[in-house]
């Protein structure tokens, strides 16, 4: 400043020294750096006892196409573990997401800490989860992927005016015991053997079986024609949740080729193998399934065993209750599953939306027995609030790929065992297609323009599962991706090699 | 903006502000003082001025001051509070090490030891410092200059 180049310069400094070794600040006790975030969360208490005004989650419009990748999705589909909330013992009456105690989130505390959770849950290896992505990759191998790195994700004028709004975070807990979820289990698959229980290990969880257990692991539902004959069923789980698992190999009805097989005619499955210098062929036969209507009885008798009512849409199916939706069914033999895997999948409807959290049934092309289920038993209990990221803010959040910390995949509900990834905007339909774009291609921004606010499932390391607000955008033409809701600080992401190392 | 991210971003300035305060209050408000700081801070984090986050700090730490010296007053001598418009450090409380400096400090208007003090102790530019009492960074210049003269003659009197 001009003053500083005068003659006084060097008095003003010597008084501004004097004032220095004067300072009475220059023992100050040194404070504890939590007192500012002790501060923050107290003022952030307060103002949420305030004037708490809660975002509404719109129901999704089921409008999806599919990945038309059938053996990925059929092969995503049996080894994710998709979760399921069952009202438990209050079977037969909605749960308390039907009473205030769910449409009230800005009555309830705000997240005390991160969650800790994992993409693919504690129960899936780090093989899989490897292997799972790089079978992903044949999903994103479209105009979009080639052009990623020239893509700009910009929010709308619309949305940038928007701000940041509350809503309430959801966690599923198990209401019973292990035990009596494996009885249960026995009694609706009609396994009369003795349920087996194992000590408690990780997580304090435990483990129920019933039935013949492969001695190798198979993946339940794929039955190999030389592999051991099982039909059982596993329970796992703590107070944190409760999984199970069914499969039946029995009801995948091989039986030696005969010339002229051929999978686009009579077959939906030709195995070749056997030992050196003898082949053997098997043919998983079609038409032979259920019907479409069929499945979902079936399914609709196995939920309401479970305690869950069901719908087969949206507006009929009770608060609580599992819609309905089976997919997969060919119609090319009287109607019958044609195709090798038809499912009947049963969402959740929570708070007045479906989610994505879903139990599934599979069934074969071969015979009408289920060959495989699995879901998730447990309560769905509204425990916090939380300030979620600004539209805007999540918008520059998406990830092309879907595996950044804030991308969030939704499973697609026309298409059970899909993630919504197809529909993509017209915007980016329009970008270039076919051959990778050059680094230095002009970048293309693409303004989002409008989004839904949906319930998106997490899973706990603890083998907790978690319901949190997830934006879905779009812009006006189709869909460009879903963030999570709720702020990357409020969200301790562990994979599930770093929780099993913990 | 969360209670973490809050905390994460601020926590840096906890030091200067603690410093602030001890320089203008006693040792056991310090820290009462220090979390209503960043109390405001958090109820107002809207308004932070970017760049500034530190300056924004001191003018709340400074009217939150003023308030506490007001509370002190009024306790003691009612219908005195709307006197208290100073809240920069007691001649006191720069007595203990430079008396002469204390008795020349205590001459100052308390515009002058604000001014003087946001600068030569708590660290504040031109800018800042303008930016803290709401007025020009050329204002200041000129008042500073002028606070600086006087400070100066006072103290060659006394000595």
């Amino acid at each position: 400043m001009k003053e500083f180049d005068s003659p006084r310069q060097n008095i003003d400094m010597k008084i501004e020294e004097r004032l220095r070794q004067a300072d009475p600040a220059r023992n100050a006790e040194v404070l504890d750096e939590g007192l500012v975030l002790k501060a923050a969360k107290l003022a952030d208490a307060r103002r949420l006892a305030g004037d708490v005004s809660e975002a509404s989650w719109i129901t999704r419009n089921p409008r999806r196409l599919t990945l038309g990748l059938s053996g990925l999705v059929t092969a995503t589909a049996l080894a994710t573990a998709f979760v399921v909330v069952l009202p438990g013992s209050e079977a037969n009456k909605p749960l308390p997401s039907s009473t205030n105690s769910i449409a009230s989130g800005g009555q309830l505390p705000t997240l005390p800490e991160p969650i800790s959770y994992s993409n693919f849950g504690q129960y899936i290896s780090p093989e899989y989860n490897s292997s799972s992505q790089a079978l992903a990759v044949p999903n994103v191998v479209a105009g979009v992927a080639l052009m990623t790195k020239n893509v700009d994700f910009s929010p709308s004028k619309s949305i940038l005016k928007l701000r940041p709004s509350f809503a309430t975070i959801y966690k599923v807990t198990s209401n019973e015991t292990v035990l009596d979820t494996g009885k249960k289990l026995a009694e609706l698959f009609a396994l009369e053997q003795p349920l087996r229980i194992s000590k408690p290990g990780r997580f304090g969880s435990t483990t129920a079986t019933v039935g013949s257990i492969p001695s190798t692991p198979t993946l339940p539902g794929i039955g190999q024609p030389n592999s051991p004959s099982y039909r059982s069923v596993a329970v796992t789980g703590s107070k944190n949740g409760i999984s199970w698992v069914y499969g039946n190999s029995r009801a995948m009805a091989w039986r030696p080729c005969k010339s002229g097989d051929s999978m686009n005619k009579n077959v939906s499955i030709i195995s070749r193998g056997g030992s050196k210098g003898h082949t053997s062929c098997q043919a998983l036969p079609s038409g032979l399934g259920p019907t479409s209507t069929e499945a979902l009885d079936r399914a609709k008798q196995l939920f309401q065993g479970l305690g869950y009512q069901t719908g087969t849409t949206v507006a009929s199916t009770p608060e609580g209750g599992l819609y309905l939706v089976a997919q997969g069914f060919g119609e090319q033999i009287e109607g019958r599953l044609t195709y090798y895997l038809g499912t009947v999948s049963g969402f959740l409807k929570i708070g007045g939306q479906v989610t994505t959290l879903a139990q599934k049934v599979f069934f074969t092309s071969s015979s009408k027995q289920i060959v495989s289920a699995q879901g998730f038993i447990g309560n769905a209990k509204p425990v916090y609030t939380s300030i979620l990221k600004s539209p805007a803010i999540a918008a520059r959040q998406i990830s092309v790929y879907d595996q950044g910390p804030d991308s969030m995949q939704l499973i697609d509900l026309k298409n059970p065992g899909s993630y919504i990834r197809i529909d993509y905007s017209t915007s980016i339909k329009k970008a270039p297609n076919g051959n990778p774009v050059p680094h230095n291609a002009k970048t293309k921004t693409i303004y989002i323009s409008k989004f839904h606010l949906v319930p998106g499932v997490i899973q706990g390391t603890d083998g907790s599962t978690w319901l949190i607000p997830t934006y879905e955008f779009t812009d006006g033409g189709g869909y460009l991706g879903a963030v999570k809701g709720i702020p990357r600080a409020l969200l301790l992401n562990q994979d599930a090699s770093t929780a099993q190392n913990q | 903006m969360t209670p973490e991210l809050f905390a994460e971003h601020y926590r840096q300035h906890l030091p200067a502000i603690a410093k602030f305060l001890a320089r203008r209050v006693d040792s056991p408000d310090i820290e009462d003082l220090c979390s209503d700081v960043f109390i405001k801070a958090f109820e107002k984090k809207h308004l932070a001025p970017e760049g500034f986050e530190l300056a924004w700090l001191y003018s709340i730490a400074g009217h939150l001051v003023a308030n506490h010296r007001r509370k002190l007053t009024t306790a003691t001598r009612l219908f005195s509070a709307l006197s208290v418009t100073n809240y920069a450090p007691s001649a006191e409380s720069l007595a203990v090490a430079d008396l002469t400096l204390a008795q020349a400090w205590q001459k100052l208007k308390p515009s002058e030891q604000n001014l003087l003090a946001l600068v030569a102790l708590d660290g504040a530019s031109v800018t800042e410092a303008a930016k803290i009492l709401g007025i020009s960074p050329n204002a200041v210049s000129v008042r500073l200059n002028r606070a600086r003269t006087k400070l100066a003659s006072f103290m060659e009197v006394s000595e």
